[in-house]
C-alpha cells in the first residue's frame, strides 16, 4: 500500500499554473525528493500534499483514504519549513510541545514527549531558550522535533536546509538520514540541491514548469534521464545538436548511434556526460582539437573542440587517453554513450527516442 | 547579535568641518526654536505665579470635569479601536477579498482629511439641521454637544493607529508560523490567540500608546462637536483653549502642562518600544556552536 498518492494535481495561482498534472506515489517509509529549479512547483506540490494550498483538480489520497478535502488540522502531517517558522515568543520546550497540547495529550504526556524529542534532536538542556537565542541549525532541529513530537503520519519537508550554512546543511542532512533509517517514516521533502536529492532520497522525482519531468532512483535519473531537461539539470552533461544520417547520429564529424526507427535528417539532440567523451588515437568515429586540458593525479579534464564546432567538456582517467596530449593538438573522439532526443532544446514536447548505449571498443 | 552601528568615518570620507558644523547648528537651532522653547514657554508659564496656583488651576472643579471627561472618552475609543484595528488589520493582512484594497485606503481616511471635516461630518449627520437630527430630537437623543459626539469623533480620528501597525506587522512576518500551528493541529482559533496575537503584542501595545495620545489630545474634530460647555463638554485640550481665550494665562499653561506630560510619556514609551518592533529576530543564525 502507498503513504500518499498523489493524482493529477492542478493549481493556478492568477494565470500561472504551477502545478500541472502532477501525478506520482511514495510508498511507506519511503524517503522522496521533489527536485527542481526554484519556481517549479514543488513547494506548492507539497503544501498541497500537507492541506495548506488546496489544488484546482486532482486528488491526493494518503493509504486508502482520501484527504484531498480534509482540513490541513486533520491530516495530521509534520511539516519543516524552510525559514524554520518557530513560534518566537514560546521557548523550545513550548515550541514542541505545541502540537501535542492543541491535540488534547495531558499536560505531563506531553511534556515527557518534547523531552525525548529534545533528546532526539540533540538539543536536551536548552528547553527554557528562545528561538533566538539559537542558531540557524538549532532551530531548524527545533522544528524537526516539533513536527515529530505529534507522531505524524508522514513528514514533509519545504527547503528544510535552504537557509543553512553548508557545514550545517551536511550535518543536518546526514542526521536526517539517520532519523529516517531509524523511524522509517514516509517523507517526502522538496530542494533544489540535486546533490542533497541525491544523497538522502530513495526516489527523486525532478519538477520543472509545474510537471514531472522523471520521477526515478537518483541512478536511474543520471543514466537513463527521460527528458532532456533531466539530462541537463542532473549531473553534468553536453548538448550535442545534429541530426540522423544513416541510421546513426551525427553531430559534425562525430558519430553515434540513433534508435533504428528516427527518419533520415531528423534533427536531435544527444547529451552526453563528459566521462563518456573518450579520447583515442582512432579518428574513425570522430575528431576533435584540444582548447584546454589538465592532467592531474590520474585524471584528466579536457575542453574540446568538435569537428562540427560544438564545444564539450570530457573527463576521465589519464591512463586511457593517448600520451601526448596538448592544448592545440588534434584528438580522435569516441562518445560512447548518449541520451537522444528529438527536436530542438526548446521545443516544448521532446520525446525520448535514444538511451545510452554502448559503442564495441574500437 | 552585536550590530554596533560605526558613526564615524574614514578622515577622507568625512565632510568639511565648515558644512558638518553648520548643518548640525541649523538642524539644532531650529529644534530649539520650534520644540524646545515652545515646551518650555509652555512650563514656565504654567509656574509664572509660583506652584500655589499651578495646583490650583489643576485643582479647579472645571479642570477635573475636563480631565475626567478626556479620560473616560479614551478608555471607551481606545478599546473600541483595538477591536476594530484588530479585526480590520488581521482582514486585510491575512485574506484576499474584494474590497481590500478600498479598506486600507480607508484606514488612512481620518489622517487625510482635516480633524475639522471629522467634526463636521458627525453634525451633518447627527446636528439639529443634520441626516439624522429630526429623528434623533423625536427620540430626545442628543449627540451633537454631548459626551456622545465626543466620543465618536474622538474614535473617528483614532482608528487608523493600532490597524495601521497591525497591518505593517503582520505583513511583513509571513505567514509561515500561522501555518506552522495549523499543520502542528490548531484550529483557526487557537492559532490567533496562541500564535498570532501574541508575536504581535509590541505592535499592538504601540498602536495603543499611540492611539491613547490622540484621544487625550484631539482638539479639531472634538472642538466642533463639543459645544463648549464648560465643566461638561470640555475635554482637557478645549478647556485650556477656553481658559486661554479668557486670558487665564497662567491657569491655560497649568493645565497644558499635563498635555506636555502626556506627550513626553508617549515619547518615552515610543522610544522604548520601537527597537522591539523594528529588529525581529535575526532570519539567519550563525553556525552551530
Amino acid at each position: 500500500m502507498s503513504a500518499i498518492v498523489v493524482q493529477q494535481l492542478v493549481k493556478s495561482f492568477g494565470k500561472e499554473r504551477v502545478v500541472d498534472d502532477v501525478s506520482f506515489r511514495v510508498e511507506s517509509g519511503e524517503l522522496v525528493a521533489l527536485l527542481g529549479p526554484s519556481g517549479g512547483g514543488k513547494s506548492t506540490v507539497l503544501r498541497i500534499i500537507a492541506g495548506l494550498e488546496s489544488p484546482d483538480a486532482g486528488s491526493v489520497h494518503f493509504g486508502d483514504a482520501e484527504v484531498t478535502h480534509e482540513r490541513v488540522q486533520e491530516r495530521h502531517v509534520g511539516f519543516v519549513f524552510q525559514h524554520y517558522a518557530l513560534f518566537r515568543h514560546m521557548t523550545v520546550r513550548q515550541n514542541v510541545a505545541f502540537g501535542m497540547e492543541v491535540r488534547k495529550v495531558s499536560a505531563a504526556d506531553a511534556k515527557r514527549r518534547a523531552e525525548e524529542m529534545l533528546e532526539l534532536v540533540q538539543l536536551a538542556g536548552l528547553g527554557d531558550r528562545y528561538p533566538h537565542q539559537l542558531s540557524g541549525g538549532q532551530r531548524q532541529r527545533v522544528a524537526l522535533a516539533r513536527a515529530l513530537a505529534p507522531r505524524p503520519r508522514l513528514m514533509l519537508l519545504d527547503e528544510p536546509f535552504g537557509a543553512l550554512d553548508a557545514r550545517v546543511r551536511l550535518e543536518l542532512r546526514s542526521w536526517l538520514r539517520r532519523l529516517h533509517e531509524e523511524q522509517e517514516m514516509t517523507t517526502v521533502f522538496v530542494t533544489h540541491d540535486q546533490e542533497e536529492a541525491m544523497d538522502l532520497a530513495n526516489r527523486v522525482a525532478v519538477i520543472h514548469r509545474g510537471r514531472i519531468e522523471q520521477i526515478g532512483t537518483p541512478a536511474e535519473l543520471h543514466d537513463a534521464p527521460a527528458t532532456p531537461f533531466v539530462a541537463s539539470f542532473i549531473g553534468s552533461s553536453n548538448a550535442l545538436r545534429g541530426e540522423v544520417v544513416g541510421g546513426r547520429v551525427r553531430v559534425g564529424d562525430v558519430s553515434l548511434p540513433a534508435s533504428a526507427d528516427l527518419p533520415e535528417g531528423q534533427a536531435v539532440v544527444a547529451y552526453a556526460r563528459p566521462f563518456d567523451i573518450l579520447l583515442t588515437a582512432d579518428e574513425a568515429r570522430g575528431t576533435a582539437v584540444i582548447d584546454r586540458i589538465i592532467r592531474h593525479g590520474g585524471k584528466l579534464r579536457a575542453e574540446l573542440t568538435l569537428g562540427g564546432g560544438a564545444q564539450v567538456v570530457c573527463e576521465g582517467a589519464d591512463a586511457d587517453a593517448p600520451g601526448d596530449l596538448r592544448a592545440g593538438s588534434r584528438v580522435g573522439v569516441h562518445v560512447r554513450a548518449a541520451s537522444v532526443f528529438v527536436g530542438d532544446e526548446r521545443a516544448p514536447a521532446l520525446v525520448r527516442v535514444g538511451g545510452r548505449s554502448g559503442f564495441a571498443p574500437g | 547579535m552585536s550590530a554596533v552601528r560605526h558613526r564615524s568615518r574614514s578622515q577622507a570620507a568625512r565632510d568639511p568641518a565648515v558644512l558638518r558644523i553648520g548643518l548640525i547648528g541649523v538642524a539644532v537651532a531650529f529644534l530649539v526654536l520650534f520644540v524646545l522653547l515652545p515646551v518650555l514657554v509652555v512650563l514656565v508659564e504654567a509656574f509664572s505665579q509660583g506652584v500655589g496656583p499651578f495646583l490650583a488651576a489643576l485643582r479647579d472643579e472645571d479642570t477635573l470635569a475636563a480631565v475626567k471627561l478626556s479620560l473616560r472618552t479614551a478608555a471607551i475609543a481606545v478599546p473600541l479601536n483595538v477591536a476594530f484595528g484588530v479585526a480590520a488589520a488581521w482582514a486585510i493582512a491575512r485574506f484576499d477579498f474584494p474590497g481590500r484594497k478600498l479598506l486600507l485606503n480607508l484606514l488612512d481616511l481620518p489622517l487625510a482629511v482635516s480633524p475639522v471635516i471629522a467634526g463636521m461630518i458627525f453634525v451633518l449627520l447627527f446636528g439639529r439641521q443634520g441626516v439624522l437630527g429630526p429623528w434623533l430630537e423625536r427620540h430626545d437623543i442628543q449627540i451633537i454637544f454631548a459626551e456622545p459626539g465626543i466620543l465618536l469623533a474622538t474614535v473617528f480620528v483614532t482608528f487608523p493607529f493600532v490597524a495601521r501597525e497591525l497591518v505593517t506587522f503582520w505583513e511583513s512576518q509571513g505567514t509561515e508560523e500561522e501555518e506552522a500551528a495549523l499543520v502542528l493541529g490548531a484550529s483557526g482559533f487557537t492559532m490567533f490567540r496562541r500564535v498570532t496575537l501574541p508575536a504581535a503584542k509590541w505592535a499592538l501595545f504601540y498602536g495603543v500608546v499611540l492611539t491613547t495620545a490622540r484621544a487625550l489630545g484631539e482638539f479639531g474634530a472634538v472642538s466642533v462637536v463639543s459645544g463648549h460647555i464648560r465643566g461638561k463638554t470640555n475635554t482637557l485640550p478645549l478647556h485650556v483653549e477656553v481658559l486661554h481665550g479668557e486670558y487665564a494665562f497662567a491657569e491655560a499653561f497649568s493645565v497644558a502642562s499635563l498635555l506636555v506630560l502626556l506627550g513626553a510619556v508617549t515619547l518615552v514609551a515610543k522610544r522604548l518600544l520601537e527597537p522591539r518592533l523594528h529588529t525581529p529576530e535575526p532570519a539567519d543564525g550563525g553556525s552551530d556552536p
